[in-house]
C-alpha cells in the first residue's frame, strides 16, 4: 500500500480552559489525487482538526504525516518544502485576505517569505496565477474591499497554489458565497485538482457540495469520527443513526427534480 | 472614504496652531523669550504685551509660544516612547503567546497597579531633572497601556484567515507584526497615539510645574505655570495664559482623536 | 374567493448612494393568498432583503425611497400609514423572523422578559402561559427553563425558535421571514422548516419565505418568485419553476446547485444551449 499524501493518526486535541476534546482520537487518510471530504455540524471539530493538520493547532497527541514522513506538530518547525506541500484556504472571504494589501501581494506572500524574487518578478508570477484563477492582471493592485467575493475566494485559492502545494485542506470554500457563485468557484477547484494532481480535504457542513466532490467522506461529531466511507455508501446507505439523520435532513433540504 | 467629522478638522486645527508655534516661534513671538525688561516687571496683559509680563518682565505670550517647542516635543516623545514599544511588545506577546505573553503580561499588570505619575517622579528625581529623562520616564510608563491594547487588538486579527494562512505557509512572529498587524493596527494607534499626546502634556507639565522637567529658564509650559503659582491672586496672568496653553493643545489632541476614531473607524465602514 | 392579504404591485426601492438614487428594487408585483407560503427566491443583490424591509416599513426614510403602485394588506393601504400605524402593524399582523436571531434578542435580557414585553396589555400570568405554551409549539419541552435563560445561553437554533415563538405570539396573519435558518445546522433547518410549515398550516398564516435556497423553498413553498437584480424574473407554483424553469436565470440557478448534477461534472457550462 503506497503511503497517503495526508495522514492524521489518532489526533487528540483540548483547548486550553476546556474539559472536553475538540478532537477525540480522529484518524483521516487521503490518498493521492483524491479528495476526501469532512462532514458535520458546527461543533463537530472539523476546523480544529484542519488547524492540527496545517500545524496551526497543537494536538495532546497523535501525528501528522505527509506522504509517509510525521511531521512537527508546529508549524513553525516545519521545513519549508513541508509547508509548501500542505496549504489551506478559509471560509469567511472578507477575512482570508489582508485589508490593506493589494491583490499582488497576497498571492505571492508564501514566495515572498522564502526570500524569492522581486517585486516585479512576484507581480508576473501573481499574474500567471490569477490567470490560471480565470481573473485578469487588472487586478493585481486592487485592494480585498473592491473584489466580490467569489473573486476573494480565487485569491485566496491562488495564494495557496503560488507555492505548489500537493494537498490543500478548504475550510467551508464556499460557504460564504452565492449558489452561481459557489458553482463557478466549485468548477474551478475542480479544474484545479485535476490539472495540478491535488489532493483535497474538503471540510464542509453542505453535503451537497462535499458529494460534488469527493470520493470519501468523514463524518463526525462531537470531535469524533461517527462514519468513514465511500460518499456512495455514506449517502445511500449510512450505518450510524446520525449519520442517517444528517444525510436525511440534507436531502429533505436539497432539491429534487 | 467618508467626509471627516468636524470634530476632525477643530482638532486638526488646534494641533496646527500649536504646531507652527513650536516650529516658527521666534518668528510668531513679538519679543524673545528670555528677554528681561525689569521695568515691566509684572505688567498686566496690554497692547504691548497681550498676556502681560512676568517678574523679570519678560513677554508671557512670547514665552508661552516659546514653551511650545519643548512641551510638544516631550509629548511627542513620550508618546513615541510608549506606543512604538508597547505596540511591538504587545503584538509579539500575542504571536509568541506561551510563556513569553504570560510573563509580558504579568508585568504588564504590575507596572500598570503601580502610581505612575509618582513612579515617574521618582525615576525623573533619581536620574537627574531634565526634560530628557523626564520624557523617558513618562514614556516607559505609558509602554503597558500601549502594550495591553495591542495585544488585544493583535488576539483578534490573530484568528483571521489571513493570519492564519501567512502562519500556514511558515510566517513567524515579526513577519506577522510588521506586515500584517501593524497596517491594520495603523488606524486604531493613530488615534489612541493622538489621544495619549493629550495625556502626556498634562503628564509633562505636571512634573516640569514640580521642577522635573525643564530648567530655567527655559520657557516651558508647565515650568512656566510654576513661575506664576506664587503670584498666582495679585499677577494671575503669568500663571492662567500658560494653563491655557496646556488645556487648549490637551483639547485639540483629544478632539482630534476623537475625530480620527470616527473617520478611520473600520467598524463604522459598513 | 377572497381578496388576497397582500397585495404589492410596481414596488420599487431606491438607495441613497451620494448624490444619485440607486435602484434595488425595480418595479416588482406579487400576491400573497391566506394562508400561503410564498418563497422570494434570489442571490445577493436581487433585491429580495429590500423587499422584504420595505413591507415591514423599516427602511431608514432619509437613504431609502419607497413607491407602489399598490401597497395593500388586508384591505389598507400600506403606503399612506403613519408611523403609529406602522407599530400597530409591526409584530402585531406583519411579524418578522431574521436572519441572525442573536442580533433580535437583547443580551442582557432573558427570553421570558423579552416575551413579557411584546405582550404590554395582558396580566403576567396570562402572558406567562401564553409564552410557554408558544415556545411549546415551537418544540421546547421544557418551555419555563427557556423563559429563565439569556439569550447567549441557548443554541443557535433554539435561538431562532424562541423568535418565532416570540414573532408569532400575537397571532399575526402574515410572517416575513428572511433567511431564517442560513445560519443553522442542517438537523435544525429542517426542524424549524418544519415548525413554520405546520404553524401556517394549522393556523392559517401567510408566509413570505426569503430565501436563496433553492431546495429549502422546494421543501416549504406552495409558490415561488425569482428575483435579480431588483426584478422578478420567473414566478409560478413551486413545482412548476423547479420542474420546469422559464427563465435562463432560473435555469442557471438550479444548474449551479451540487446536489442535482452527478458528482464531479462542472456546474456553470451546462447551462449553456
Amino acid at each position: 500500500m503506497t503511503a497517503a499524501a495526508l495522514a492524521l493518526e489518532h489526533i487528540r486535541l483540548t483547548y486550553r480552559g476546556r474539559t472536553k476534546p475538540a478532537l477525540d482520537d480522529v484518524s483521516l487518510h487521503v490518498g493521492v489525487g483524491e479528495c476526501v471530504g469532512v462532514v458535520g455540524e458546527s461543533g463537530s471539530g472539523k476546523s480544529s482538526l484542519a488547524a492540527v493538520a496545517l500545524g496551526l493547532e497543537t494536538a495532546q497527541s497523535g501525528d501528522v504525516f505527509l506522504h509517509g514522513k510525521k511531521l512537527s506538530p508546529h508549524v513553525r518547525r516545519r521545513t519549508p518544502a513541508q509547508l509548501n506541500a500542505l496549504q489551506i484556504v478559509f471560509q469567511d472571504p472578507a477575512a482570508s485576505l489582508d485589508p490593506t494589501w493589494p491583490v499582488w501581494r497576497s498571492v505571492t506572500e508564501g514566495l515572498a517569505l522564502r526570500g524569492a524574487a522581486r517585486p516585479a518578478g512576484l507581480r508576473a508570477t501573481a499574474e500567471a496565477l490569477l490567470a490560471e484563477m480565470a481573473m485578469s492582471g487588472a487586478f493585481l493592485d486592487r485592494k480585498p474591499h473592491e473584489l466580490s467575493g467569489g473573486q476573494r475566494q480565487r485569491v485566496a485559492l491562488a495564494r495557496a497554489l503560488a507555492v505548489k502545494p500537493d494537498v490543500l485542506v478548504l475550510d467551508e470554500p464556499t460557504s460564504a458565497l452565492d449558489v452561481s457563485v459557489q458553482a463557478q468557484v466549485l468548477d474551478l477547484l475542480l479544474d484545479v485538482q485535476e490539472r495540478r494532481g491535488l489532493s483535497l480535504v474538503m471540510i464542509s457542513h453542505d453535503l451537497d457540495v462535499v458529494r460534488h466532490l469527493c470520493t470519501r467522506i468523514a463524518v463526525m461529531r462531537d470531535g469524533r469520527v461517527v462514519e468513514a466511507g465511500s460518499a456512495d455508501e455514506i449517502f445511500s446507505d449510512p450505518k450510524q443513526d446520525y449519520t442517517r439523520a444528517l444525510v436525511g435532513a440534507a436531502a429533505r433540504l436539497s432539491i429534487r427534480r | 472614504m467618508r467626509r471627516p467629522p468636524f470634530v476632525l478638522y477643530a482638532g486638526a486645527a488646534i494641533v496646527a496652531a500649536l504646531g507652527a508655534c513650536a516650529l516658527l516661534a521666534p518668528w510668531i513671538a513679538p519679543y524673545p523669550p528670555n528677554a528681561v525688561d525689569s521695568g515691566m516687571a509684572f505688567a498686566p496683559p496690554s497692547a504691548t504685551h497681550w498676556a502681560g509680563a512676568d517678574g523679570l518682565g519678560r513677554d508671557v505670550f512670547s514665552r508661552i509660544v516659546h514653551g511650545a517647542r519643548p512641551s510638544l516635543l516631550s509629548a511627542v516623545g513620550i508618546v513615541a516612547i510608549g506606543l512604538g514599544g508597547g505596540a511591538l511588545i504587545g503584538a509579539l506577546a500575542a504571536l509568541i503567546g506561551g510563556a513569553t505573553e504570560q510573563i509580558v503580561m504579568r508585568v504588564t499588570e504590575i507596572v500598570m497597579a503601580l502610581p505612575g505619575l509618582v513612579i515617574a517622579l521618582a525615576l525623573t528625581a533619581a536620574l537627574g531633572p531634565s526634560l530628557v529623562n523626564l520624557t523617558l520616564a513618562l514614556g516607559v510608563l505609558s509602554i503597558p497601556f500601549y502594550v495591553r491594547l495591542v495585544r488585544g487588538e493583535t488576539l483578534t486579527l490573530r484568528e483571521r484567515g489571513f493570519v492564519k494562512a501567512a502562519r500556514a505557509m511558515g510566517a513567524g512572529p515579526l513577519w506577522l507584526a510588521v506586515r500584517h498587524i501593524a497596517p491594520n493596527l495603523a488606524p486604531v494607534l493613530a488615534v489612541y497615539g493622538t489621544m495619549g499626546l493629550s495625556g502626556a502634556v498634562l503628564a509633562a507639565s505636571a512634573l516640569s510645574f514640580v521642577g522635573l522637567g525643564a530648567q530655567p529658564p527655559m520657557a516651558e509650559w508647565g515650568a512656566l505655570i510654576f513661575d506664576g503659582s506664587q503670584t498666582l491672586l495679585t499677577e494671575w496672568w503669568v500663571a492662567v495664559f500658560p494653563g491655557i496653553a496646556v488645556a487648549l493643545s490637551a483639547l485639540g489632541f483629544n478632539l482630534l482623536g476623537d475625530g480620527l476614531r470616527d473617520w478611520l473607524d473600520p467598524r463604522g465602514d459598513a | 374567493m377572497s381578496a388576497p392579504l397582500l397585495q404589492v404591485a410596481d414596488l420599487r426601492v431606491a438607495f441613497r448612494s451620494g448624490q444619485s438614487w440607486s435602484h434595488a428594487v425595480d418595479g416588482v408585483s406579487f400576491d400573497i393568498a391566506r394562508g400561503e407560503i410564498l418563497g422570494c427566491v434570489g442571490e445577493s443583490g436581487s433585491g429580495k432583503s429590500a423587499t422584504a424591509t420595505a413591507l415591514l416599513g423599516l427602511l431608514p426614510p432619509r437613504a431609502a425611497r419607497v413607491s407602489a403602485d399598490a401597497l395593500v394588506f388586508d384591505g389598507r393601504d400600506m403606503t399612506r400609514l403613519s408611523e403609529k400605524e406602522w407599530l400597530s402593524l409591526r409584530g402585531r399582523e406583519v411579524a418578522f423572523a431574521p436572519q441572525d436571531p442573536m442580533s433580535a434578542l437583547n443580551p442582557i435580557m432573558r427570553i421570558g422578559r423579552h416575551m413579557r414585553l411584546i405582550q404590554p396589555r395582558i396580566a403576567p400570568r396570562e402572558a406567562h402561559a401564553a409564552a410557554a405554551s408558544a415556545l411549546q409549539r415551537m418544540g421546547f419541552a421544557d418551555p419555563e427553563t427557556i423563559l429563565r435563560a439569556y439569550p447567549f445561553q441557548l443554541s443557535g437554533g433554539q435561538r431562532q425558535r424562541a423568535l418565532l415563538a416570540m414573532a408569532l405570539l400575537a397571532k399575526p396573519k402574515l410572517l416575513i421571514a428572511d433567511e431564517p435558518t442560513t445560519a443553522l445546522d442542517v438537523t435544525v433547518q429542517a426542524q424549524i422548516l418544519d415548525l413554520i410549515e405546520s404553524t401556517a398550516r394549522a393556523d392559517g398564516l401567510s408566509v413570505l419565505f426569503i430565501t436563496h435556497n433553492l431546495g429549502v423553498a422546494q421543501r416549504l413553498c406552495d409558490r415561488l418568485i425569482v428575483m435579480r437584480t431588483g426584478t422578478i424574473v420567473e414566478s409560478g407554483a413551486t413545482s412548476e419553476i423547479l420542474s420546469a424553469p422559464q427563465h435562463a436565470y432560473t435555469r442557471a440557478l438550479l444548474a449551479a446547485l451540487p446536489g442535482a448534477a452527478p458528482p464531479r461534472t462542472r456546474l456553470t457550462q451546462r447551462a449553456a444551449p
